[in-house]
C-alpha cells in the first residue's frame, strides 16, 4: 500500500493509469455517495452536548438555554424540542397588551374566565369599581372601592340606591290555580302568612313573598324565601281552570334545593330525558268495533308524537331547562341568567326611575321598522291597557314624592324607549319635580285605581324576551350611527325613533310599614326587571341619572337597618354563610401569634365563632330528655299569631298572652336588640339573663350618671395553659432533637465521602400538623356537649345569641338581630314583671369582653 | 274599593304609610317626635343663624304639640329677633288593611289628621345690612 501510495502516477512509475477524461455520471454517482454519508455523519452526533451547547463560543450568549431568541435561528426549533424533552416548562412570554386588548382576543379571555364563575351583565363595569368576589357560582361586586359605607345609607335613607340583583334566579311555573296549591300547600304553610295562592296575589296586582321548607316538614328544614308575582290575565277571564304562569325569585343560596324540591312535589320530568314512543299501545277496549277509528287515532297520534319528537329535539336556543309533569298539566322552566333585575332603594328611586324610563307614544311607532311593538299594536288589548299604563305612571309622576306612597308591593308593567336616549349629559340627580297644585288634591285616586291589569307585559312571553335580545341594537352599532347621523352633538336623531322599546316590569317594595318597630318607609323602592341584554343601558342610565351603586354588603347593611336578617339560621343560605364565617374567623385567630389571641377560656366564651343554636335550645328544653344529645334540628319561630302574642307581651312587659305549646327544644325566636347605654357587642355575643341585683345597680348607676358595665364576669383560670406551655417546650425540644440527629448523620456521612454531602430533608410536617391541632384544641376546646356548658358558660345565664351587630344609623345606637330561646324569653319576661319594669331588658356580653351591658327587645312580626 | 276598618279588626292588619312631604326646601324642616328636642333646636337656631331669612316648621298629629314648643322657645330665646306666623291644614293619609287570610285583598282606608305650618322669620326691622 505504501509503496503504491508514494509512487501513484503512471508517469513517475506507479502502477495507476489516469484516464484522459472521466465520464460525468460516474463522478456524480461517487460524489452523491459521499454526500450521504457525510450527512448521515452530520446527523448522527456522537457528542452529549446539547445544541446551544455545541455552538462555538463567538456565538455563545449569556442564560442561552432559557432564552432560544439567543440562539441562531436555525438551531431554535431543535432547541426548544430538546428543552421540552428534559420537561422543563416553557416560558412563554405574556402577550402585548396591544395584542391582548382586540376585541376578538379580550372577548375570548372573557368567555375563559367565565367558565367557572358566572358573570352578570354588569360585571365589567363593576369590576373596574367594586371589590368582587365569587359566592354561589357568580362573581359579584361586595363593595365599592372607596370608601362608600355610610353614602351607601344616606342614599338608601335619602337618595337612590341601585344594585344589581340579576343574580336572583327566577322560575317559570304553569298550572292551573288549583293543581299549583296543592302543591305549595305541602312546601309552605298557612301560619307563615299568606299563601302563594291568596286572592291578592293571584289577580297579579301584587308580588308576594313565602318561606318555602322541605315537603312537609314545616317548621323544620327551611330552605329559603321566595318571592313571586303572577301574571295577570289579560281579558280579565277568572277562570280557575286556565292554566296560570306565576314567576318565582329564588336567591341562588337555596336555588338548587328548591328546584329539587319544587320537581319532587310536582312530579316533574325534564323534558331532555323523555322519550317520544312512536307506536302508541292499542287500545284494548272494544277492539273490533272502533278498529278502523282506533286506526286512524293511532295514526294521528303518531304523526303529533313524532312533530313533538322533532320539537323537543331542537331545543330552544337560550337553553331554558323545562321540566313537566306527566299529564303536562304543570310545567317549570327555569329562567335562571335570562332576565336582568335591578334594586332601587330610597325614595329618590321613584325620581330616577321618572327621568330614565320615558313610556313610549303608541301613535308614534313607526310600523315600517317591524320591531316587536308592531305585532303586539294589531293585538287588540294592548294598545289599551299600554294607555293605562302610561297614565298612571304620568300621573306618579306629578303626585308622588317616594315609591312607598304607592299600593304596597304593587306591579307595574312599562313599554319604554331605550334608555339610552334619555340620559342626561353629565351625572345628574334626579330630584322630584312636585306639583304642588296637586298636592291638595287628594292621592288617594292613585292608590285606589290599581287595577290588575297595569302589571300586564310582553316581557312574560319568551318568544317576545328573546326577539328583544336578538334585535337589540348594540351600543358599539348605536355609536357608529350617532356619529354618523347625529348634526348637532348631544341632540336626538332620526334614527333613534326606530329603536325598538323594551317592556320592563316594576316591581314597589314598601321598606318598612312598621312605624313603632322602624322607621316608617325605610328602605322603600323599585324592583326593575328587564330583558337580557339591557342590563348594561339600564344601569348606566340609572347611574347618570344620580343613583349610587351598592354592592352585597349593602344587602347586609339594609337588613340590619330593618332590624332583619337576610338569611334565617335555619335556611340553607344561613347555614352555609354561618360555615364560611366560621372556617374564615377560626383561620384568622390561629394565623395570629400567641400573644395576640383573645383568650376566649379566660373569658368564658365556649364558641366564639359561630353560635351553638342545637346546644343552647338543649340546655333550655324543658319537657324533652335531659341525655346530653342536642337535637340537631331547631327552626326560627316564623308563625305569625304567636309572633303576635309574643310582641304583645313583651310590650305589656307580662306573661299573660304567652303561647304555651312551642316547642321548647327546637324553636328560636328572632329579636331586635338596641343597647341602652355604651357598648358595641360584635357578632355572636351572649344575651343573657340579669338578676334582681343587676336592675338595682343599673337604677342606681343612671342616678349617678355612671356608665361602668352592670356586671363584670369574673376572670376565669385557664387550666390548659400550663399544658400548652409544656407541650410547645416539648415540640420544640422534639424539632431540635432531630435537626441534631439529622445533622450528625450528615457530618458522618461526609467524613467517609469525597463529594459534598447534603443534609437529609427533615420530613416533620405531619408532626407539626398534629402538635398545631392539638394546640388549637387546647385554645378553643369548644367542647358543648355536657349539657347546661351552653346556658351557664358565665355567671349569667344566657338564654340567646345575637348573629349581627353594628351601629345603627337609624336609630343612632347599636343594635341588632339575635335569636332567643322560648323558655329564656319566658323567664326574662318572668323576671321583668316581678321587678315592675316598663320594658323587657336583658344582658348583653361580648365575646371578647367580659362586662355585661342592658339592652332593649323588641320582637320582629316579619320574619 | 275603601272601606273602613277598626284597627281591633282580626282579619286585617294595619300598615300605615308615610305622609307625603310635598317641599323639601333646606328651610322646610319636619318635626317628629323621635328626635331629641334640644337637637331639633340646635339645627333650627343654626339655620336662621346661617343667613336664612325664614324657617318653616311642618307638624303632624302627635307632633304638633313638639312643634308649637319648638316655634314658641325659638322665638322667646331670640330677644324679639324672631316673629311667628302659624297655618293649619288636614293632610290626608292612607292605610292599608292587609288580609290575614286568602280570600280577601287589600283593602284602603283614608284618613285625615290635622297639621300645623309654621313660619319663623326674622323680624324685618332688625334686617337691616344682613346681606344674603
Amino acid at each position: 500500500m505504501d509503496e503504491r501510495k508514494l509512487e501513484y502516477d503512471s508517469t513517475l512509475g506507479g502502477p495507476v493509469v489516469l484516464g484522459t477524461h472521466m465520464p460525468t455520471y460516474k463522478y456524480a454517482a461517487s460524489a452523491l455517495q459521499e454526500l450521504k454519508e457525510l450527512i448521515s455523519a452530520t446527523k448522527q452526533t456522537t457528542s452529549t452536548k446539547l445544541i446551544f451547547q455545541s455552538l462555538p463560543k463567538h456565538m455563545r450568549r449569556r442564560a442561552m438555554s432559557h432564552h432560544p431568541k439567543r440562539l441562531p435561528r436555525k438551531y431554535r426549533a431543535g432547541h426548544i424540542h430538546q428543552m421540552s424533552k428534559s420537561g422543563k416548562p416553557q416560558q412563554t412570554k405574556r402577550p402585548s397588551r396591544k395584542h391582548r386588548r382586540r376585541p376578538q382576543n379580550l372577548l375570548k379571555e372573557y368567555l375563559r374566565r367565565q367558565r367557572k364563575h358566572q358573570w352578570l351583565e354588569t360585571h365589567i363595569w363593576h369590576a373596574k369599581r367594586f371589590h368582587m368576589i365569587e359566592k354561589w357560582g357568580y362573581k359579584l361586586p361586595y363593595a365599592s372601592c372607596d370608601k362608600t359605607y355610610r353614602a351607601c345609607y344616606r342614599a338608601t335613607a335619602e337618595h337612590c340606591l341601585l344594585q344589581d340583583i340579576s343574580f336572583h334566579a327566577c322560575i317559570e311555573m304553569r298550572g292551573t290555580i288549583s293543581r299549583l296549591k296543592e302543591g305549595f300547600d305541602r312546601l309552605t304553610s298557612r301560619e307563615c302568612g299568606l299563601s302563594i295562592t291568596a286572592k291578592t296575589f293571584v289577580t297579579g296586582r301584587r308580588e308576594g313573598c313565602i318561606d318555602v321548607f322541605k315537603d312537609r316538614q314545616y317548621p323544620l328544614n327551611a330552605l329559603g324565601k321566595v318571592s313571586f308575582l303572577w301574571r295577570c290575565q289579560e281579558d280579565g277571564d277568572s277562570n280557575d281552570n286556565i292554566p296560570r304562569i306565576v314567576w318565582l325569585w329564588l336567591h341562588p343560596s337555596s336555588y338548587n334545593q328548591i328546584l329539587e324540591e319544587l320537581i319532587k312535589v310536582f312530579e316533574l320530568k325534564s323534558q331532555k330525558t323523555i322519550k317520544v314512543p312512536l307506536k302508541e299501545k292499542k287500545s284494548l277496549e272494544d277492539p273490533v268495533e272502533k278498529q278502523v277509528d282506533a286506526q286512524k287515532q293511532t295514526l294521528q297520534s303518531a304523526k303529533v308524537q313524532r312533530r313533538l319528537q322533532f320539537l323537543t329535539k331542537t331545543q330552544t336556543r337560550r337553553k331554558v331547562p323545562i321540566y313537566q309533569s306527566d299529564d303536562s298539566a304543570v310545567q317549570l322552566k327555569e329562567l335562571k341568567d335570562t332576565l336582568n333585575r335591578f334594586r332601587l332603594t330610597g325614595p329618590l328611586s321613584q325620581s330616577v326611575l321618572q327621568r330614565a324610563f320615558k313610556v313610549i307614544d303608541i301613535d308614534d311607532v313607526d310600523c315600517k321598522q317591524n320591531t316587536w311593538i308592531c305585532r303586539k299594536i294589531e293585538e287588540g288589548n294592548f294598545s289599551k291597557l299600554h294607555q293605562r299604563q302610561k297614565d298612571f305612571w304620568n300621573m306618579c309622576h306629578k303626585r308622588i314624592t317616594s315609591p312607598a306612597e304607592l299600593l304596597s308591593n304593587m306591579i307595574l308593567g312599562l313599554n319604554v324607549e331605550d334608555p339610552r336616549l334619555n340620559r342626561p349629559q353629565k351625572r345628574t340627580k334626579a330630584l322630584i319635580t312636585y306639583d304642588v297644585q296637586a298636592f291638595h288634591e287628594s292621592s288617594q285616586q292613585l292608590l285606589c285605581d290599581i287595577i290588575p291589569e297595569l302589571s300586564s307585559s310582553p316581557l312574560w312571553s319568551e318568544e317576545t324576551r328573546n326577539r328583544i335580545s336578538d334585535e337589540m341594537l348594540s351600543t358599539h352599532d348605536y355609536c357608529s350611527l350617532r356619529a354618523k347621523h347625529a348634526i348637532v352633538p348631544g341632540k336626538a336623531c332620526q334614527f333613534e325613533d326606530s329603536m325598538q322599546p323594551i317592556p320592563v316590569l316594576l316591581v314597589q317594595r314598601p321598606g318598612s310599614q312598621e312605624g313603632d318597630y322602624k322607621r316608617l318607609s325605610y328602605a322603600c323602592g323599585w324592583d326593575i326587571i328587564a330583558p337580557a341584554g339591557y342590563g348594561m343601558p339600564i344601569w348606566l342610565s340609572l347611574i347618570m341619572w344620580g343613583a349610587r351603586p351598592g354592592g352585597l354588603r349593602e344587602f347586609e347593611s339594609i337588613a340590619r337597618e330593618l332590624g332583619t336578617e337576610e338569611h334565617l339560621p335555619d335556611t340553607v343560605g344561613g347555614l352555609q354563610t354561618s360555615g364560611h364565617r366560621y372556617n374564615e374567623m377560626y383561620n384568622k385567630y390561629f394565623r395570629l401569634p400567641p400573644a395576640k389571641r383573645c383568650n376566649y377560656r379566660k373569658f368564658a366564651i365556649v364558641s366564639p365563632f359561630r353560635v351553638p343554636f342545637p346546644q343552647l335550645l338543649r340546655d333550655w328544653d324543658t319537657n324533652g330528655s335531659k341525655c346530653g344529645t342536642p337535637t340537631t334540628d331547631f327552626f326560627v319561630l316564623r308563625d305569625r299569631s304567636k309572633l303576635q302574642e309574643l310582641s304583645e307581651c313583651l310590650r305589656k312587659c307580662n306573661l299573660y298572652k304567652f303561647p304555651k305549646d312551642l316547642p321548647t327544644g327546637q324553636c328560636l325566636i328572632q329579636v331586635k336588640i338596641s343597647m341602652t347605654s355604651r357598648g358595641n357587642p360584635g357578632d355572636f355575643s351572649l344575651i343573657c339573663l340579669p338578676n334582681r341585683k343587676d336592675f338595682k345597680k343599673k337604677l342606681k348607676q343612671i342616678k349617678n350618671h355612671n356608665h361602668e358595665p352592670v356586671y363584670v364576669e369574673p376572670l376565669l383560670p385557664d387550666i390548659d395553659e400550663k399544658e400548652r406551655k409544656r407541650l410547645r417546650l416539648q415540640h420544640k425540644k422534639q424539632l431540635k432533637r432531630l435537626r441534631g440527629q439529622r445533622v450528625r448523620e450528615k457530618r458522618k456521612k461526609q467524613e467517609t465521602s469525597t463529594t459534598k454531602v447534603v443534609i437529609r430533608p427533615a420530613n416533620t410536617t405531619a408532626m407539626c400538623l398534629q402538635h398545631m391541632r392539638t394546640m388549637c384544641k387546647l385554645w378553643l376546646p369548644e367542647n358543648t356537649d355536657t349539657l347546661y356548658s351552653v346556658r351557664k358558660q358565665g355567671t349569667r345565664d344566657c338564654f340567646g345569641y345575637m348573629t349581627t351587630a353594628h351601629f345603627c344609623l337609624t336609630e343612632g345606637n347599636v343594635g341588632g338581630v339575635g335569636y332567643v330561646t322560648v323558655e329564656g324569653l319566658r323567664e326574662l319576661l318572668k323576671l321583668c314583671q316581678q321587678c315592675r319594669l316598663k320594658q323587657p331588658q336583658c344582658l348583653i356580653r361580648s365575646t371578647n369582653s367580659r362586662n355585661y351591658r342592658f339592652a332593649v327587645l323588641k320582637i320582629n312580626m316579619n320574619v | 274599593m275603601d272601606k273602613k276598618f277598626g284597627a281591633s279588626s282580626k282579619s286585617f292588619r294595619q300598615k300605615k304609610k308615610n305622609p307625603p312631604k310635598p317641599r323639601k326646601r333646606q328651610n322646610d324642616i319636619y318635626i317628629t317626635t323621635k328626635s331629641n328636642f334640644k337637637a331639633q333646636q340646635k339645627y333650627c337656631k343654626d339655620l336662621l343663624d346661617s343667613g336664612l331669612k325664614e324657617v318653616y316648621l311642618h307638624c303632624l298629629g302627635n307632633a304638633i304639640n313638639r312643634g308649637l314648643n319648638l316655634a314658641l322657645s325659638l322665638v322667646q330665646n331670640s330677644n324679639d329677633t324672631l316673629t311667628y306666623a302659624i297655618n293649619t291644614s288636614t293632610i290626608h293619609l292612607i292605610d292599608e288593611f292587609h288580609p290575614l287570610c286568602d280570600d280577601d285583598d287589600v283593602s284602603i282606608q283614608k284618613r285625615n289628621n290635622s297639621a300645623v305650618h309654621i313660619k319663623i322669620a326674622r323680624n324685618s326691622t332688625y334686617d337691616i345690612g344682613f346681606a344674603l
